[in-house]
């Protein structure tokens, strides 16, 4: 059952991540993303992350689409001008790329560590209060780097989107 | 918990100055000589914490690590970063110089918890804090098209190599169920796809950060195209930082799969794609730079090259190899801080870092010049110079391995080429003379730090083991490698 | 040891003063006392040298990093005296002769001082990473004084030259390695007498690879046919004084490398590739000398037959006997102290006319009978004529390599009769080669002196002052050890023993 739902979250996904840049509509790729966040959100459920399916859905197809679309809407970006597609650059390409595929599962799959199993990693962490402990307690320094970085970006947009007085 | 606030004290000074500078900015924004002075009192507050109040050990569960070794990394990434800073009053535009340093600063917190980590989270964050003030000081010369480029592709192709990393480091850490590397390194028996995977990820982005071969696109571009001062960080500081953590998690944490890379003997593992990565890198950054005719775009591929040098160190993956990788490094980066010193200065001047600006250098400054005579004859491992010593220390240990004959043939070919695009720069600065009369503008403080930092490869050169001494002594490297040499 | 060599100051004089030159002291004033100074101290040493003590002497040790066996270890014997003195006299001259440039006269001086101390270095250095790394330092001086100070294509020299000599140092620097890594482990050092120690005990791995190696970059260096194009370019273009310190100092390092290096550590390797070795060197005599005698340009004709001369040294070299080595290190002392006259002298004559191309001359003899007879001494002292330090030289080279080899029987008819080996039959063209030598030097010297004298050259200024000093030096030492040749085989002779 799970094994079927990841098969389908996860084509759902990829489908959706491709049509990102495929479409041409700055609106439709902004749409696309936010099913491919979706999906991403419902394979975090089939593993019992609940707590990240939820922010997933929350902060990224929630509040960070939101501003993809204002955005859009604030730069009146049109429809990209279709380009002829080239028969031949794709097919080579789709050649090389296969060929490059089926050598890598060649290699992986004659490996025989193949069935190892692989090992517990963290205890579930669904509660947010268990969540929020961790991220303090053990995970502070990092935490605090996090915090950092983020006045980097800050710093980072203001000085390079600034209009400057003459 | 006190030990865990000595030990990071160093960064935390620095985060507290990058927010005063910042304030300073706020409040006098053209005070930049007290913007600088403020920036530098704050590196050598750091500085001073480093070496008077050295701690030993092990927090947070290996998320900050500290011995010998990291304190020494340390300390060069952050005399580095202060060159940098120093280099910055020529370089960077005058808007924004408060924020240009604070960044700066950040970009140096990175590096310095980079070098004190064992946890792959902690790298990662650590990476990212590295890289993301350099993308923004790589386009921080808002006037010019060349920086808005250099700073877009830059962080384009660090985002992608990012992504790649940050894969394979979970890849490694799914396997593992730690992200400690002393856990990873107690994975034994036959190797796991998904680790191969993920060891082959890992390897990728970082190709990224040392800028070798596949992801080295970005760097002719950047170095060329950011401010002059941001592309000497990159060039030294953040490849610094990049390889003394790849050699952590190659040998610390993944040293049971190292593999072979002897010709016609390949055993999968890391080796032989480091091998091959190597082998592209040198030939092709020492064949581009044959062609190049701006000093930056040629310091470039002669970083390409040298990174394609320093991996045939990693290959070969014994103490001896690695400490010749950890001098090599260090000396490769000083040495290309100071050249990055000459083009501030030249830049200055002339107004431009192409091969005719340097022309009739050796007349009109020739301490300038003789400087610059260091820095390249070092690159291209002429003795005396610290340069030479890395090479041949390189090369030595990697044969002695017995197993890289092509790789050190080839290198040492290629070095032979690398010969002829530092000599036509020195011909340039020394034999060819000034097309026009320019007037030297003065730039204490670069120059005297130019002066500075060739004094240091020269006496590098002369007396290596200042610096091999601490290098190979007792619990330095053996700190990092504890694991290969156990194999 | 805490002892400091006396050989250490030889070597930092010239660094010294260049850093002098670079804070403003008068350059070529300081060149000048600086290489006199050396030359005094070399003398000095001479003087306290213990002849029959067949070891090092003056031997100091610093470990620089203890972890590879590598010191700054420096010594002398007899061998490396002897060069100590040609790269002395050498410099004294070249500076002495030298025209100070209008441009950049600081670097011009610095740059021969650096030239020299490569050479005192590498001469002094018992240490195998040292040797190397003082020779390099000579490298980049030589680019820049082709480069700068040069004439003709000087740039294209200049380029060729240095690929040339960074390609042979690279290889060199395998070779070099190789012979570190061929080593019982646990032991590897870059002292040249442990090595050589190790090599007597026979603990040393297969060593026919880094005997190729050094072979090749040493030959590259030292222009052996056919890596040799890059030296008479260079020395065409180069300043009279960069070519007389290249061709009469630098180039010997070579060859003196492969008789320090390479007889006493790797003999079974050159006796086993002395064919191949030999076919080169023929080629050096003869093809070369052949190139040499077509020159019309007295510059190339002296560059090609500093070319050719190094086949005698590596005849000696090959035959790897006492009489042959004893033989080759005469004619390195010989050899580079008659290329710094020549090369001075044509400068000289440059400076005067204006040309070298040796079908406008004539009858200089005239106006200039002192130069004649300069250019005349030193012209016979490159043959290689009784009275000069050539000759004891190539005689010792020749009566070794023909006895060099393996006796070499045939039967005819039954009858057995002596053959000529290898080593015997590349002595014979090596005899000719003399007499190529004598046809171009006399016939540029005749060409040059005699003959009717055109209206152009009447009145050309007489050789005098320092440079005329510098040159009469350079044939009076040649002359003196030339009738007294036991000066410097007595020193030679104990340094043979190794063999």
């Amino acid at each position: 059952m799970s094994l079927a739902l990841f098969w389908i979250f996860a084509i759902l996904t990829l489908l959706f991540a491709v049509g990102v840049v495929v479409f041409r509509s700055p609106v439709s790729s902004a749409m696309s993303l936010v099913m491919s966040f979706v999906g991403l959100a419902a394979l975090f459920v089939t593993l019992d992350a609940f707590f990240i399916a939820v922010v997933q859905v929350l902060v990224y197809a929630g509040a960070v689409m939101v501003l993809f679309l204002f955005i859009i809407m604030l730069l009146d970006l049109r429809t990209e001008e279709r380009r002829p597609v080239k028969l031949a650059a794709w097919a080579g390409g789709g050649i090389v790329l296969a060929g490059f595929l089926v050598a890598i599962a060649r290699v992986i799959s004659s490996l025989p560590g193949a069935t190892n199993t692989k090992p517990e990693i963290l205890p579930g962490l669904n509660d947010v209060a268990q969540v929020g402990v961790a991220l303090f307690r053990n995970f502070n320094l990092p935490f605090q780097i996090i915090g950092v970085l983020l006045l980097v970006a800050t710093i980072g947009v203001v000085v390079l989107s600034r209009r400057e007085l003459k | 918990m006190t030990n865990l606030l000595i030990a990071l004290a160093p960064e935390a000074f620095l985060v507290i100055t990058a927010l005063v500078v910042l304030g300073i900015g706020v409040s006098a924004p053209k005070a930049r000589g007290a913007i600088t002075a403020a920036t530098l009192l704050g590196g050598l507050v750091a500085a001073a914490a480093l070496l008077l109040h050295p701690v030993d050990g092990n927090f947070l569960h290996g998320m900050v690590v500290l011995n010998p070794l990291a304190r020494l990394f340390k300390l060069v990434l952050l005399g580095l970063g202060l060159v940098s800073v120093v280099f910055a009053a020529e370089s960077f535009p005058k808007l924004h110089f408060a924020e240009a340093l604070a960044l700066l600063l950040f970009s140096m917190v990175g590096m310095m918890l980079l070098a004190g980590t064992e946890d792959l989270l902690m790298i990662f964050l650590a990476l990212e804090l590295t890289s993301l003030p350099l993308y923004i000081l790589a386009a921080f010369a808002k006037e010019s098209r060349a920086s808005a480029e250099a700073g877009l592709k830059y962080f384009l192709i660090g985002s992608v190599a990012a992504a790649f990393l940050l894969y394979g480091l979970s890849l490694i850490y799914g396997v593992a169920g730690s992200t400690n590397l002393r856990v990873i390194a107690k994975l034994s028996g036959d190797p796991d796809p998904l680790l191969i995977a993920g060891i082959a990820l890992t390897l990728l982005g970082f190709a990224f950060k040392i800028a070798v071969v596949p992801f080295q696109l970005w760097a002719p571009d950047v170095y060329e195209g950011a401010p002059t001062a941001a592309a000497a960080l990159i060039a030294s500081g953040s490849k610094v930082a990049g390889v003394f953590i790849l050699t952590k998690i190659l040998t610390l944490g993944l040293g049971h799969w190292t593999g072979t890379a002897g010709w016609g003997q390949f055993a999968p593992g890391w080796a032989p794609v480091l091998a091959l990565m190597a082998a592209a890198s040198v030939v092709l950054g020492n064949v581009a730079a044959l062609v190049q005719s701006n000093v930056k775009r040629l310091l470039a591929y002669s970083a390409i090259a040298h990174g394609g040098y320093l991996l045939i160190g990693l290959c070969a993956a014994d103490a001896p190899s690695l400490t010749a990788v950890l001098f090599y490094v260090i000396i490769y980066a000083l040495t290309t801080a100071g050249a990055f010193g000459v083009v501030v200065i030249v830049e200055k001047q002339r107004g431009g870092s192409h091969l005719e600006d340097f022309e009739g250098l050796g007349k009109s400054s020739p301490v300038l010049a003789l400087c610059l005579l260091v820095f390249l004859i070092s690159l291209a491992g002429i003795p005396p110079l610290a340069g030479f010593f890395g090479k041949f220390y390189l090369f030595t240990s990697a044969l002695a391995n017995g197993r890289h004959l092509w790789l050190v043939i080839l290198a040492v070919a290629m070095n032979a080429v690398s010969l002829y695009y530092y000599l036509i720069v020195l011909k340039h600065a020394l034999v060819l003379p000034a097309p026009k009369e320019t007037v030297p503008t003065a730039a204490p403080a670069s120059k005297f730090l130019v002066v500075l930092l060739a004094l240091a490869v020269l006496a590098l050169g002369l007396a290596p083991n200042a610096l091999i001494g601490p290098l190979s002594n007792g619990q330095t490297v053996k700190n990092i490698i504890i694991n290969t040499l156990q194999k | 040891m805490t002892q400091v060599s006396p050989l250490l100051f030889l070597i930092l004089v010239p660094l010294v003063a260049s850093a002098f030159i670079f804070v403003g002291s008068s350059a070529r004033r300081t060149a000048l006392i600086a290489s006199l100074v050396n030359l005094v101290f070399v003398l000095a040493l001479f003087a306290v040298f213990q002849t029959g003590d067949a070891s090092y002497q003056f031997v100091s040790s610093t470990p620089v990093i203890p972890s590879l066996g590598i010191a700054l270890t420096l010594g002398a014997d007899g061998l490396s005296l002897i060069m100590l003195l040609l790269t002395a006299l050498v410099t004294v001259a070249a500076v002495a002769v030298a025209r100070t440039p209008d441009k950049n006269a600081g670097w011009f001086y610095a740059s021969l001082l650096f030239i020299s101390a490569g050479g005192l270095g590498a001469f002094a250095s018992i240490d195998l990473f040292f040797f190397y790394m003082f020779h390099e330092l000579a490298l980049i001086p030589t680019f820049l004084l082709i480069g700068i100070w040069g004439s003709g294509d000087r740039q294209a020299a200049a380029w060729k030259a240095t690929i040339y000599l960074a390609l042979g140092s690279f290889v060199l620097l395998l070779g070099l390695i190789g012979l570190y890594l061929i080593q019982p482990e646990g032991s590897r050092t870059f002292d040249l007498r442990s090595v050589i120690s190790m090599a007597g005990l026979g603990v040393l791995g297969d060593g026919t690879w880094v005997y190729l190696l050094l072979l090749l970059g040493f030959g590259i260096l030292v222009s052996l046919f056919p890596f040799h194009t890059w030296a008479p370019q260079a020395y065409a273009s180069a300043p009279p004084p960069a070519a007389m310190l290249h061709a009469g100092v630098l180039k010997k390092f070579g060859l003196y490398g492969l008789i320090r290096i390479a007889s006493p550590i790797l003999p079974e390797a050159v006796t086993q590739f002395a064919n191949l070795l030999l076919i080169l060197l023929v080629g050096n005599l003869l093809y070369v000398g052949y190139v040499t005698i077509s020159q019309r340009k007295l510059d190339w004709m002296l560059g090609y037959s500093s070319v050719m001369h190094m086949g005698y040294i590596f005849l000696g070299f090959a035959a790897l006997n006492v009489f042959s080595i004893t033989g080759a290190s005469l004619l390195l002392f010989a050899h580079g102290l008659s290329i710094a006259a020549l090369f001075a002298l044509s400068g000289e004559l440059r400076e005067r006319t204006g040309t070298l191309d040796l079908a406008e001359f004539g009858g200089l003899a005239k106006p200039m009978p002192f130069f004649g007879l300069l250019f005349g001494f030193a012209s016979f002292a490159a043959i290689g004529l009784p009275g000069f330090v050539g000759f004891p030289g190539e005689l010792l080279v020749f009566f070794g390599a023909f006895a060099g080899g393996e006796p070499l029987m045939d039967s005819v008819n039954g009858v057995e009769i002596f053959a000529l080996n290898n080593f015997q039959i590349a002595t014979v063209c090596a005899v000719w080669g003399v007499v190529i030598s004598a046809i171009y030097m006399l016939r540029a010297y005749r060409r040059i002196f005699f003959g009717p004298v055109s209206d152009r050259w009447k009145g050309l200024p007489e050789i005098s002052g320092v440079p005329r000093v510098a040159i009469v030096t350079l044939l009076v030492v040649m002359l003196v050890t030339g009738f007294f040749p036991n000066l410097l085989i007595r020193l030679l002779a104990s340094t043979s023993l190794w063999l």
